[in-house]
């Protein structure tokens, strides 16, 4: 069993910000490793990049307990929403082996807001061969 | 959250398309290795058959064959022979089970030897005693069976990249942590791939080594005590053979009879190499020594007299069968190191920042010169090879004599789009030519919200420009693979014109100062998806091609601290 949150059910940060929460699981059998895990990837039409950028190692000597972590939301890159892309902050708990993992999306981006490409007419290309 | 984005649902379209895909390597791979393996395992059968004397026939004699032989006999090396076998006599023609091939119309060795032999004489054969019909004049080298690797490779790709699809998890169903981070489950799998492939690399390219390296060189030892027997030489010559690539091949082609404990045998081998190579001399030097000598000898192995050869030394050519030892280094490294090259893989994945790599050079005198994301030299050149390669391929095909005229009609489709790349190069060779801009900015790179002031210059006659245009650009580009293909597309999300003009001055020279939206989003790249801000300097010339340069820019984010700031200001245009 877990439960996995994060301080205040807080979604959106801002860059600097502290993104801090608490888990609790019971588990039956032992777990190598418990870590929460600060990520970003991408969602949309391009085969998905992504990157941890922060991990927190939680005692995984402990078949039940609770235990809190915290991270410091990162400069870049910004959570945003295109046409052919979106970009994606989420906290991950994992405990490995096994299938057990929570995710929580959040945002990360100046004042908490994500960025939200606007659609636009698409340019036609320029380049040619003008015989006026 | 309400978003853009809509995510598609081709996941197990995908994953059906992928298993049906490594099915079909893992069939061709499975169904060769049967076939293969049964004719491994029926001449490996053959040597526990019955030893019995045979006499040699003439090629003209007609045989009845049995009913489950199916090679047909133009294929198949023939050597009739006659044997008796618990009181029966037999004729047969095999010479191994598995039927040495002709290949190009000439015969295997052991054909070619034995074929050297007048009707009459004496050799030995292999009864099968289950069926005393079945009956073989050699036991063929089980070298060959090296050679199941190559369908077993097959096998194994097809099974693992099948299974791997089957027992991965849908995306969502993973941590993003795990499939992007230095997690130890990515890790550990790495490991296991790189393993699986060093031992592939390495295998093959061990049993290639010892194919074409190893064994010949333990035959030529072991033949340093074959008994040394006079012999006569019937023919000798260097044959050439013309290769798919157009390079012609040499082998070396003689027969000689020789005598042994009062049997009479004939060979073809000159020495242990493993056939034919581009080394021509050597082996001219050697036929002319074969003519030349007055008391030729041949080494015979005394335990299978049949067996025998001319020179016991190797080719001058004989180390480049240690060339495939590359794929057995590549391989053994790949392997011992797989734990540390998976875990630099997976940690490299992690990189916290993803901007693009700044395209500036820093001027000695103050500010930054700016590069083209594609100078017109290099869109000349890279046009130019690829309208060379298609037009290449496909004139040859089109210039093929006795080609039908449909295909000919059919091809004309892909003579028109070789004539458009070549209409592309001429298009960029003439680009080349354009006035040369020059373009300078303040600063290296951007923050969001913040402005950039740059300057132009042109060199060439740039009187020939009639009207120039400077646009700010910001585009989403994201890469995907479509079946085998990789496709990229773009949206631009900004894309305004900052400044224009039609005077003759400003045109050579001039500067502007543009401000990046600070709502915007910053640069981008990862591996497939990118956010691309661009400078673009549109130049119009008459019945030319007009001057058009992007200049990637780099936009970083806000400074900490005015992220939050700035969300209280109003957006910049």
């Amino acid at each position: 069993m877990i439960r996995f949150g994060l301080r205040n059910e807080q979604t959106t940060y801002q860059p600097g910000d502290t993104i801090s929460g608490a888990a609790l699981w019971e588990f039956t059998g032992r777990k190598k490793s418990i870590e929460v895990r600060l990520v970003w990837s991408t969602r949309g039409k391009g085969t998905e990049d992504g990157a941890t950028v922060a991990t927190q190692v939680l005692d995984a000597g402990k078949l039940a307990h609770t235990e809190t972590f915290s991270f410091t939301a990162p400069d870049a890159p910004y959570s945003f929403d295109g046409t052919l892309i979106a970009l994606i902050w989420a906290v991950e708990f994992v405990a490995e082996p096994g299938e057990e993992f929570e995710r929580i999306e959040i945002t990360i981006a100046p004042g908490g807001r994500e960025i939200v490409l606007p659609r636009i007419p698409q340019p036609k290309a320029k380049a040619g061969l003008k015989m006026g | 959250m309400q978003r853009n984005i809509k995510i598609g649902a081709g996941g197990l379209a995908a994953k059906g398309c992928g298993v049906l895909f490594f099915s079909v390597f893992a069939l061709v791979g499975a169904l060769t290795m049967y076939f293969f393996a049964g004719s491994v395992l029926g001449d490996f059968k053959t040597r526990s058959w019955v030893s019995a004397e045979a006499e040699l026939l003439g090629q003209s004699e007609n045989l009845e064959r049995p009913a489950n032989e199916q090679t047909s006999d133009s294929d198949r090396e023939r050597v009739p022979f006659r044997y008796t076998y618990e009181g029966r006599t037999y004729i047969r023609d095999t010479v191994t089970l598995s039927g040495s091939m002709k290949v190009n119309g000439r015969s295997s060795e052991s054909g070619h030897r034995l074929r050297g032999l007048p009707a009459g004489t004496k050799v030995k054969c292999y009864v099968n005693p289950d069926k005393p019909d079945e009956a073989v004049l050699e036991h063929r080298s089980l070298t060959y069976a090296w050679f199941l690797l190559l369908p077993g490779v097959f096998l194994l790709v097809g099974v693992g990249g099948a299974f791997f699809i089957l027992r991965a998890k849908p995306a969502d169903m993973k941590p993003v942590s795990a499939r992007h981070g230095a997690s130890a489950g990515n890790v550990k799998s790495g490991v296991w791939t790189l393993r699986f492939l060093g031992l592939v690399f390495a295998l093959i390219g061990g049993a290639v080594t010892w194919a074409i390296a190893v064994n010949p060189m333990l035959e030529a030892r072991a033949a340093r005590s074959w008994r040394e027997v006079p012999c006569e030489i019937q023919s000798a010559r260097v044959q050439s053979q013309r290769g798919s690539k157009g390079g012609s091949t040499y082998r070396i082609e003689v027969v000689y009879h020789y005598e042994f404990d009062g049997r009479k045998f004939a060979g073809d081998r000159y020495n242990f190499d493993s056939g034919s190579s581009s080394s021509r001399q050597w082996r001219e030097d050697a036929v002319q020594r074969l003519k030349n000598e007055p008391n030729p000898i041949c080494y015979v192995n005394p335990d299978e007299p049949s067996e025998s050869v001319l020179s016991r030394e190797l080719g001058n050519d004989a180390w480049f069968g240690l060339i495939p030892l590359v794929f057995v280094i590549v391989g053994g490294a790949m392997f011992l190191s797989a734990r540390k090259l998976a875990g630099k893989s997976a940690g490299a994945r992690g990189v916290p920042m993803p901007m693009p790599q700044q395209r500036v050079v820093s001027l000695a005198h103050g500010g930054f010169e700016l590069k083209p994301a594609t100078s017109p030299k290099a869109a000349c050149a890279g046009m130019g090879c690829v309208a060379l390669f298609w037009n290449g391929i496909v004139w040859a095909i089109f210039l093929q004599p006795n080609m039908p005229t449909a295909p000919r009609i059919f091809l004309m489709i892909f003579i028109l789009i070789g004539l458009g790349l070549f209409g592309g190069f001429g298009y960029f060779l003439l680009s080349m030519f354009n006035p040369k801009p020059t373009l300078v900015a303040d600063v290296d790179s951007v923050q969001l919200g913040q402005s950039i002031h740059l300057k132009w210059r042109f060199d060439g006659n740039t009187t020939r420009i009639s009207h120039l245009e400077v646009l700010l650009s910001a585009k989403e580009s994201a890469t995907y693979r479509r079946g085998t293909n990789t496709a990229t597309d773009h949206s631009f999300f900004v894309h305004e014109k900052v400044f224009e003009t039609r005077d003759r001055v400003s045109i050579a020279a001039g500067s502007v100062t543009l401000t990046i939206p600070a709502d915007s989003m910053h640069s981008f790249e990862g591996a497939n998806n990118k956010i691309t801000w661009t400078v673009t300097l549109h130049g119009d010339i008459a019945k030319w091609p007009d001057v058009n340069l992007e200049f990637p820019i780099t936009v970083l984010p806000h400074s900490a601290g005015s992220a939050s700031a700035q969300t209280e200001a109003e957006p910049a245009t």
